[in-house]
């Protein structure tokens, strides 16, 4: 840690403070020209601050509409808040001066997405996918290059044969694990996980939620787990944020979240799981 | 397996295989371009050698009929020329210049959908209106119009391959926003698939995003437009032919060949211009049945 | 306890150019009047082909190949397209996944629905007015009255699968064939689209195909629950019994490998889920005889080349010769 003093102990891999977004509301082009009008916006994402210490994983749930997914972006740099901080082990992500060390951020933020049918570009092989993280940051070129890609594919569970197959060629479960491989081309230390296993079948979503779990542990990742599962979450994650309509309504260590939520909102998402096995009720 | 084996086991040739109309209609057009790729090998004689020609020699009527020489066996025009030889030389002009003002029009056009998708705002909102303003006017007029101010401004001086590029420039100016339209849309729909926000993630450039990640996946409708579009661009090379502001008349083209025709067509000599007519018909109509069965074929929820 | 729907021995074809596809492989099963009938498995079981296949609504070229459906004492698998329309909506009521296309976005809902009991059951506009008003209350959209001039857009995600429940309902089905309901809602808008299917089920003694790849759901939902497998049935039974006490080696993976509230599943955050190796196989290549069997730990060599029927073990019918003796001596 370059800037780190005697005082405070290592900076969290991400830290975020009073982070809000709005969106423009679109409004019909005549309307626009009328004066004295100020366009509407919508706030999506309003005052959320929380951080995640290294090797842990934080989740965020909520509901369609409730933000997790613009925090996602927004701690990941694809969008820019309209107000608050997202700190990168102590570094500002969307500081003016950053833009040079912006790059250098950007290999250790990565993010695995829901639909692994969309995540990967379909008309290129699995070798220029997972390669690209590592070409783009100049990490390895020529065999080098292909030995990472191999490596990369055999850590996630894959063979280095399955390079020159297309996404097409795979399952969902295997798309996924692709994705993850992406990922992890970078080398980074901190990943968003956006809904990663909402689009897949229960069995392969075990498959891919121990993979991750086993990654975090090899390779001390910090993960920012987003989900409406609540049942994914209590397994996966250390602490845990309710989101309702953009605003943090809960935040607690799992083991306290799940022994009984204080927000009425998180005892209602959580009431709402249904149970599936009703005890010995015969 | 090869990439050739693959291909040729893939679904599209199986569907291709399954449609008789498809083929008759790819057979007629490869053998119309092969014909004008080949005019100056299997053409019987040179229609552009002055010394090759003779004026006793013209309005021949075909070989089978009685008057008929069986020199050539389409006959004859007014300067003696033979027709079938002209016919190949004038298919080579027409198809020339029907894949050059194509070819303008998609590059044109994908450059400018791709923009206007991916940027947004102002650039998208300029680009997109102008081809509302251009949509308003049949291509043809377009085409005209651009067609008549070039020839004006460029008039003077202007020999070999000047005209005919010009004439491309203006009939692929005015097919341009169909690929606009298309790949814009595509456009919008692809940015905001995840693999391109995996890409923007690690800081690829927008450029790049576009060229690398995008085009090849907004290249499927835009091939089919561009199939269509032949047939309509030859038909517009042609009627500008025919109208006197086509190709210069020194490399006739199947459009000049039907205008020069349409002069002696009531006079008796009526091959002049039906066996130009008659090919252009056949490749228009083939190559537009190919497109026709390419944009079905391609799109699952037609077929 | 009669039973309205019977499928014997159900089989679905896909025609193929390279030959055809069984998609689905002699499935049996029946759902008596006033019961829920889970139909549960992972994507490429084949669990939407046999409701389509029951609604005749099979995506060509998909085809009954064999075997037989009943409804009550009709038989409807051999129904000319004609016949079929009139069962659909008038005896058979439909929900799908996406109210969103569901609905027509261009008619007011009421109009949508005093249309539909019209058509199933000629009556005077006014009367069928009346009876649209009611269902809505019966499904729980409250101002009945007024929401009848609404679009459809104005309604939330949850409104909008109650109305499309009320349409389901207006030709008073006595079968309702619902594929995954609830998939594209919110889990707290969720719980309550189950409990009102399951009042319903009690209230009119309709029969409901329930169909989804959420345990959960069916849980909550259903009293029976048949699970898929590769196109074939693997284990039916109660949900009670298939739940808590599953049998079949796919049925006790897919248990296991549910993230669970329950507290016994161990310590939030640091247990380790089970998982089943591999992935469902896909209609081309689905392996012989008992298509689980190279994803199964207990396999015996006879369990590539035998194919299972299911045969009666405690309370459900398990297809697994290896795993169900042993289980229904454990539990008798």
């Amino acid at each position: 840690m370059k800037h780190s003093t005697p005082t405070t102990t290592v900076a969290p891999v991400l830290s975020v403070e009073g982070l809000s977004r709005d969106f423009n509301i679109p409004v019909p082009f005549l309307r626009r020209l009328v004066p004295g009008r100020p366009r509407p916006v919508f706030r999506a994402v309003t005052d959320v601050s929380f951080e995640i210490p290294r090797g842990q994983t934080y989740a965020l749930v909520g509901e369609s509409g409730s933000g997790k997914s613009t925090i996602a972006r927004m701690v990941v740099g694809l969008t820019r808040p309209t107000a608050g901080v997202v700190r990168i082990a102590g570094h500002d992500l969307f500081a003016p001066d950053a833009r040079d060390t912006r790059q250098a951020m950007r290999r250790r933020i990565q993010m695995v997405f829901q639909d692994p049918q969309a995540s990967l570009n379909p008309r290129w092989r699995v070798e220029a996918i997972v390669g690209e993280p590592i070409r783009a940051f100049g990490l390895a070129s020529g065999r080098a290059l292909a030995a990472r890609v191999a490596g990369h594919l055999e850590t996630v569970g894959l063979s280095a044969a399955d390079a020159r197959k297309y996404p097409h060629e795979f399952s969902g479960g295997q798309r996924q694990r692709i994705a993850i491989a992406r990922a992890l081309a970078s080398e980074p230390e901190f990943i968003v996980c956006d809904e990663p296993t909402s689009a897949l079948d229960v069995s392969v979503q075990a498959q891919v939620l121990n993979l991750l779990r086993t990654l975090q542990s090899d390779l001390g990742l910090t993960y920012l787990f987003i989900s409406h599962d609540l049942a994914v979450v209590r397994h996966m994650a250390q602490r845990v944020g309710v989101l309702q309509r953009g605003i943090l309504v809960e935040e607690a260590d799992t083991k306290t979240f799940f022994a009984g939520p204080k927000a009425e909102y998180s005892q209602m998402l959580l009431s709402a799981v249904p149970k599936i096995r009703k005890g010995t009720d015969e | 397996m090869t990439r050739v084996t693959r291909a040729l086991d893939s679904d599209l040739m199986y569907s291709f295989r399954r449609t008789p109309g498809a083929m008759i209609a790819a057979a007629l057009s490869c053998a119309l371009i092969l014909g004008a790729v080949l005019a100056p090998v299997i053409a019987p004689h040179d229609p552009f050698d002055p010394s090759g020609l003779s004026i006793l020699d013209n309005f021949l009527p075909p070989a089978w009929d009685a008057a008929g020489d069986p020199r050539f066996l389409l006959g004859t025009d007014d300067q003696g020329r033979d027709l079938l030889s002209a016919m190949l030389y004038g298919l080579r002009v027409s198809l020339a210049v029907g894949f050059a003002s194509v070819i303008f029009a998609l590059i044109l056009g994908v450059t400018l959908g791709l923009i206007a998708g991916y940027a947004g705002g102002w650039a998208d909102n300029l680009i997109m209106r102008a081809a509302d303003i251009q949509m308003t006017f049949p291509a043809i007029l377009i085409a005209l119009l651009l067609a008549g101010i070039f020839r004006g401004t460029a008039a003077q001086g202007a020999s070999g391959a000047g005209p005919l590029a010009l004439l491309v420039f203006s009939i692929g100016l005015s097919f341009w926003v169909q690929y606009a339209r298309t790949v814009r849309g595509s456009v919008l729909i692809e940015a905001n698939r995840e693999y391109v926000l995996a890409a923007r993630l690690i800081g690829i450039s927008a450029p790049a995003i576009l060229i690398r990640h995008i085009l090849p996946n907004v290249m499927g409708p835009v091939l089919v437009i561009a199939t269509i579009n032949l047939a309509l661009a030859i038909i517009i090379e042609a009627t500008l032919s025919f109208l006197g502001v086509g190709v210069p008349p020194g490399s006739p083209s199947l459009g000049t060949l039907i205008r020069v025709g349409n002069d002696y067509l009531f006079s008796g000599e009526w091959w002049i211009t039906l066996f130009p007519g008659a090919v252009l018909g056949v490749l228009a109509l083939s190559v537009n049945l190919f497109g026709d069965w390419l944009r079905d074929a391609l799109n699952p929820r037609l077929g | 306890m009669t039973d309205l729907l019977t499928l014997t021995d159900l089989v679905v074809d896909i025609p193929h150019r390279r030959g055809t596809l069984r998609a689905i492989d002699g499935v049996s099963l029946s759902i008596a009047r006033g019961e829920v009938l889970g139909l549960v498995g992972e994507s490429g079981a084949g669990k939407s082909m046999i409701g389509n296949a029951v609604i005749g609504l099979l995506a060509r070229p998909a085809h009954v190949a064999g075997g037989e459906i009943w409804l009550g004492d009709r038989r409807i698998d051999r129904l000319a397209p004609h016949q079929m329309r009139q069962l659909r909506g008038r005896r058979i009521g439909m929900i799908f996944q996406d109210p969103q296309t569901s609905l027509n976005p261009l008619m007011r809902i009421g109009d949508q629905l005093v249309e539909t009991i019209r058509l199933h059951r000629p009556m005077p506009a006014a009367s069928a007015r009346t009876e649209a008003i009611r269902l809505l209350d019966e499904v729980g959209i409250p101002a009945p009255e007024e929401r009848m001039a609404y679009w459809p857009h104005q309604f939330s995600g949850g409104q909008r699968q109650r109305i499309v429940i009320a349409l389901a309902l207006a030709g008073e089905p006595e079968l309702i064939i619902a594929d995954e309901p609830t998939t594209a809602l919110d889990v707290s808008v969720q719980a309550q689209i189950i409990r009102l299917l399951k009042r319903l089920c009690a209230d009119r003694g309709v029969a409901v195909m329930l169909i989804t790849h959420d345990m959960g759901v069916i849980a909550e939902t259903a009293d029976r629950v048949c699970v898929l497998y590769a196109g074939r049935v693997a284990e039916t039974g109660p949900v009670t019994e298939v739940l808590s006490r599953p049998r079949h080696p796919y049925t006790v993976g897919l248990m296991d490998a549910i993230p669970s509230l329950d507290p016994a599943r161990g310590e939030p955050g640091v247990a380790t889920l089970r998982q089943i190796p591999g992935a469902m196989p896909s209609i081309a290549a689905r392996p012989s005889g008992c298509a689980f069997h190279p994803r199964c730990a207990s396999a015996t060599p006879d369990c590539a080349r035998v194919r299972p029927d299911p045969r009666p073990a405690g309370r459900s019918e398990v297809a697994c010769p290896v795993c169900a003796p042993t289980h229904e001596d454990a539990a008798s």
